[in-house]
């Protein structure tokens, strides 16, 4: 018989039999996206909360009405908003939104929000709004708004009950914007807006509204001309990631809006297409390592192939020792974003590699060349726990997490090629949502090198050569009583289209238990050059790490070469001051790694500007790697010195690439929405702060994704 | 045709040179090599461009290693497989494109690089139920979430005896005695088949692994 009757065979017989269809029917209605970004129906709010964790990406308008809305469930209830849009002139709004009560059998879901809270405030406007769904396919939701919303059939405000301030609404924004609008939130005029989704089937669903936005200054500044305050619109949602929405708005305008959503907690696949891990070999059985490596020679020559072993799984064997009957291993992981899973790998090939008399094996995952914890672990439990239900709990109970400070393996493993790395790239720049232009970008080339002195001490160099975009057009960024720190920034490498990006050696080190040091000497980053010290405590259980930063750095020249600059005292950089521009900046640093996901840092020191203060930043780290994020920094720079923006403050996203793509890697893209780069508040961008180097490596961030540790 | 293509490219009989000392005490210099076919697939690239040996009965003898002929069935993949590690009760069966399955007496305890692992089982009450003609028990699953969480699922089983049946796996004969294993928890239901031969050895059977991945059936050749 043939192989094809024979496999023909086999499908048969898994076809003959009815399959199972185990996936539960998934009736929840999701959000439908307004023209705002936000759950609503056209124009108008509802208080359906998205799914926690979801993402959605919104571009949407009408007439020339324009809007780009990037938004977050940061909790099961709170959602937030950034949005990008063209009204009488580009502006950016956040918004935010609290479900304050579910949708009972009953009662309606409730929900609270702002609608651009800060800055200038153009869509300024807060609304308490109620929905609920009556049957399975109809959404009815009312609300009452104020501000914008509160501008057709406008009645006064019904607060006013409790103070007659609450009857105007005053304008709160200062010139340079980017402060909270809390002065007028829910004062003035109050209105009733409302509308309904039907939902016709799974993919399309209709919508009408009551809109109470009055669009006044779109009337006044742009010759908006509204003649209905009836919006109608239908979505089509041809699957679960896009929603695409045509309307007829305020009697005349046609809209158009297309939704991408993406939902964190689902990857590409659940586990992953990494090749599968060597099984477990169960000493006495069939094992081919030795009985022990009783001399020195035996030792070395069972280092060397375990290094061998664990390079063909992408390891990097730093050393290792054997000390009665325990092996301890030093190794880099470069290839599994879980360094978990990295440790059950390692692991899984020391049964098979390690000699039959070890019963312990001792795990120190390093990366730059610095030890980051120990994890020993008993290699009878790894015998006994293999592919068993709740083995992974286990072994992580049965786990011995320390700190690695120790010397080096007494027999150390060198890897061949390892000490010089080079590659050639494409690559993308894009600076988006500045005052003037949406998107500002470069596509060109990158060479890159690394040469590595020791595994710590590393050489590395970054070289560009722009070939198109529109980066150089250098914008009238206003000068301010600031030196140029970032303000200028479009002016790097204008004119040649390339130069050096970064040139440095970068030493990392352990000066002691819980110590973790960085060295940084160079060119650090495209602005400034010189020297950039860090030392971080971060005992390896614990949740709080603390750091200090000390920088002393000068500014580059515009044409990326090796020379340094003065600073720009007018908007063309025609006259500068008499010196060049050098700074002695450094911060102290708190980190805390919130046990339900989120992660908080607060840096208090002085900026690149001499300008003294502290950023905070809060991030929603997913345990599979996704990161959303937001800061601040404020510092003694007054809000009209600073300029646009009044102060420095963004939002952040990290995206593991492994999610994506399904195949193991430690790869990141990150992407980094902030306000108009200027001076205060600026912090030295140097690669490889310690934090998120040595934390990857601390149990507090392995026991988020364990589960990987027999994957 | 795809089927073919894929069963005939995988060309393990030629592979399992590389594989089949692993488990048979040779010296550790091969643990290199093994550990290279296993992780890096390179055994799948060697090995597709050699001669497309049939699946018979005579090149199956041939063969130095056990064989296990798998198919996921919602991929509609066929592949050969071939032992990577034996352990007490427990055999790792290997693809030439590095997807493992770990079956411990017969019953599929793991999965790996599949994209929706099964991550480790007990199937322990179920064999028995197996092997004593029918009952009932529970199995626990681990699956691994997108969030890298391990979820253990809960199943309750009865096992029962179908019928009587010759089936013929390449040019061979077994009578075997049929039976079906009907499993549900509050979100999933599955039937696992199983086709036993009178020394109690599964030559052939249809088990769930996991929601992602539905069934798995394989025949041992």
């Amino acid at each position: 018989m043939s192989a094809f009757t024979k496999s023909f065979a086999l499908t048969h017989l898994a076809a003959c039999v009815v399959l199972a269809s185990p996936a539960v029917a998934d009736d929840d209605w999701r959000a439908t996206y307004s023209l705002f970004g936000t759950p609503g129906i056209i124009d108008m709010p509802t208080a359906v909360a998205p799914k926690d964790g979801e993402i959605s990406a919104t571009i949407g308008g009408f007439g020339t009405t324009q809007r780009a809305t990037f938004s977050f469930q940061l909790l099961p209830r709170l959602s937030g908003n950034f949005r990008y849009s063209y009204i009488d002139t580009f502006d950016r709004s956040f918004d935010a939104q609290y479900q304050l009560a579910y949708e009972g059998d009953i009662r309606p879901a409730i929900a609270i929000g702002l609608r651009d809270f800060l800055g200038t405030g153009r869509y300024s406007s807060e609304y308490i709004v109620a929905t609920k769904t009556i049957g399975s396919d109809l959404r009815v939701t009312g609300g009452i708004g104020w501000g914008r919303l509160g501008s057709v059939g406008g009645f006064t405000n019904p607060l006013g009950v409790i103070d007659a301030g609450f009857e105007t609404r005053p304008d709160d924004s200062v010139s340079t914007g980017g402060t909270i609008l809390s002065g007028q939130f829910f004062r003035g005029d109050a209105a009733f807006f409302g509308g309904v989704e039907w939902r016709v089937n799974d993919e399309w669903t209709l919508l009408a509204e009551y809109s109470s936005d009055a669009y006044t200054r779109e009337e006044r500044l742009i010759g908006f001309e509204r003649t209905s305050p009836l919006n109608f619109g239908v979505t089509w949602e041809p699957d679960d990631w896009v929603q695409l929405g045509g309307y007829y708005a305020y009697g005349n305008q046609i809209g158009l809006s297309a939704t991408f959503v993406i939902d964190p907690t689902e990857p590409a696949t659940d586990s992953g297409f990494g090749p599968a891990p060597l099984p477990v070999a169960v000493r006495g059985e069939n094992v081919i390592a030795a009985a022990s490596w009783a001399t020195p020679s035996e030792q070395a020559t069972g280092v060397d192939i375990l290094g061998q072993v664990l390079a063909t799984d992408g390891f990097r064997l730093l050393g290792a020792e054997v000390q009665g009957t325990s092996l301890r291993v030093r190794y880099e992981n470069s290839k599994f974003r879980a360094e978990s899973q990295a440790i059950g790998r390692v692991a899984r090939i020391l049964t098979q590699a390690a000699p039959q008399n070890i019963d312990t094996f001792v795990l120190e995952p390093s990366r730059r060349g610095i030890a980051l914890s120990s994890v020993t672990l008993s290699r009878g439990d790894l015998e006994r726990l293999e592919n068993t239900a709740g083995a992974s709990d286990r072994i992580y109970e049965r786990a011995l997490f320390a700190d690695a400070a120790g010397p080096d393996p007494a027999i150390t493993y060198e890897t061949e090629n390892a000490a010089f790395l080079w590659g050639v790239y494409p690559y993308l720049e894009l600076s988006l949502f500045d005052g003037e232009q949406p998107v500002r970008g470069d596509v060109g080339i990158e060479a890159t090198f690394q040469y590595e002195l020791r595994p710590n001490i590393v050489a590395a160099g970054t070289f560009r050569q722009r070939i198109g975009g529109n980066r150089d057009e250098i914008g009238s960024i206003g000068v301010s009583t600031l030196p140029d720190i970032r303000r200028s920034g479009l002016r790097y490498g204008a004119e040649s289209g390339n130069g050096i990006e970064n040139l440095f050696v970068a030493w990392y080190g352990r000066p002691g238990r819980d110590l973790y040091s960085r060295v940084s000497v160079g060119y650090l980053e495209r602005n400034f050059g010189g020297i950039s010290t860090e030392v971080l405590w971060k005992p390896t259980t614990s949740r709080l790490a603390l750091g200090a930063e000390l920088n002393y750095v000068a500014q580059r020249d515009f044409d990326l070469g090796f020379g340094f600059r003065p600073s720009c005292l007018n908007s063309d950089c025609t006259d500068t001051s008499d010196d060049i521009y050098d700074v002695l900046s450094g911060h102290v640093s708190a980190y805390y790694d919130f046990e339900n996901g989120f992660q908080a840092q607060v840096d208090v020191g002085r900026y690149l500007a001499g300008d003294w203060g502290a950023t905070f930043a809060l991030d929603r780290e997913f345990d599979n790697g996704w990161k959303v994020g937001a800061y601040f920094t404020l510092t003694d720079v007054p809000f009209e010195d600073f300029g646009e923006g009044s102060f420095d403050k963004g939002i952040r996203l990290e995206i593991p690439l492994d999610w994506a793509l399904g195949t193991p890697t430690r790869d990141t893209s990150s992407a980094n929405l902030q306000s108009l780069a200027r001076d205060g508040g600026a912090r030295l961008s140097v690669d490889g702060r310690l934090y998120n180097i040595v934390r990857d490596g601390h149990p507090s961030q392995m026991q988020d994704n364990w589960g990987r540790f027999w994957r | 045709m795809a089927l073919i293509s894929r069963l005939l490219c995988a060309g393990v009989l030629s592979g399992l040179a590389a594989c089949g000392p692993l488990g048979q005490g040779a010296t550790s210099s091969t643990l290199k090599t093994v550990a290279e076919s296993i992780l890096s697939g390179e055994a799948a690239a060697n090995a597709q461009p050699a001669p497309q040996p049939a699946l018979t009965r005579a090149a199956i003898e041939a063969a130095d290693a056990d064989l296990l002929l798998v198919s996921l069935v919602s991929r509609g993949s066929v592949d050969l497989l071939s032992p990577v590690s034996t352990r007490p009760g427990a055999v790792t069966w290997i693809s030439s494109d590095g997807v493992s399955v770990s079956l411990r007496d017969g019953m599929v305890v793991a999965t790996r690089a599949s994209g929706f692992d099964l991550m480790g089982a007990d199937t322990d009450a179920a064999r028995r139920s197996l092997t004593t003609g029918g009952g009932s028990h529970s199995r626990r699953y681990d699956v691994l979430t997108g969030l890298d969480q391990i979820e253990t699922d809960t199943y309750q089983c009865d096992m029962a005896f179908d019928k009587a049946e010759t089936i013929t796996i390449v040019e061979r004969d077994f009578a075997t005695r049929k039976f079906r294993e009907t499993c549900e928890n509050d979100r999933v239901n599955f039937t696992n088949l199983y086709w036993v031969t009178s020394n109690g050895q599964i030559v052939q059977t249809r088990q769930f692994v996991s929601i992602g991945l539905g069934y798995l059936v394989y025949q041992r050749l």
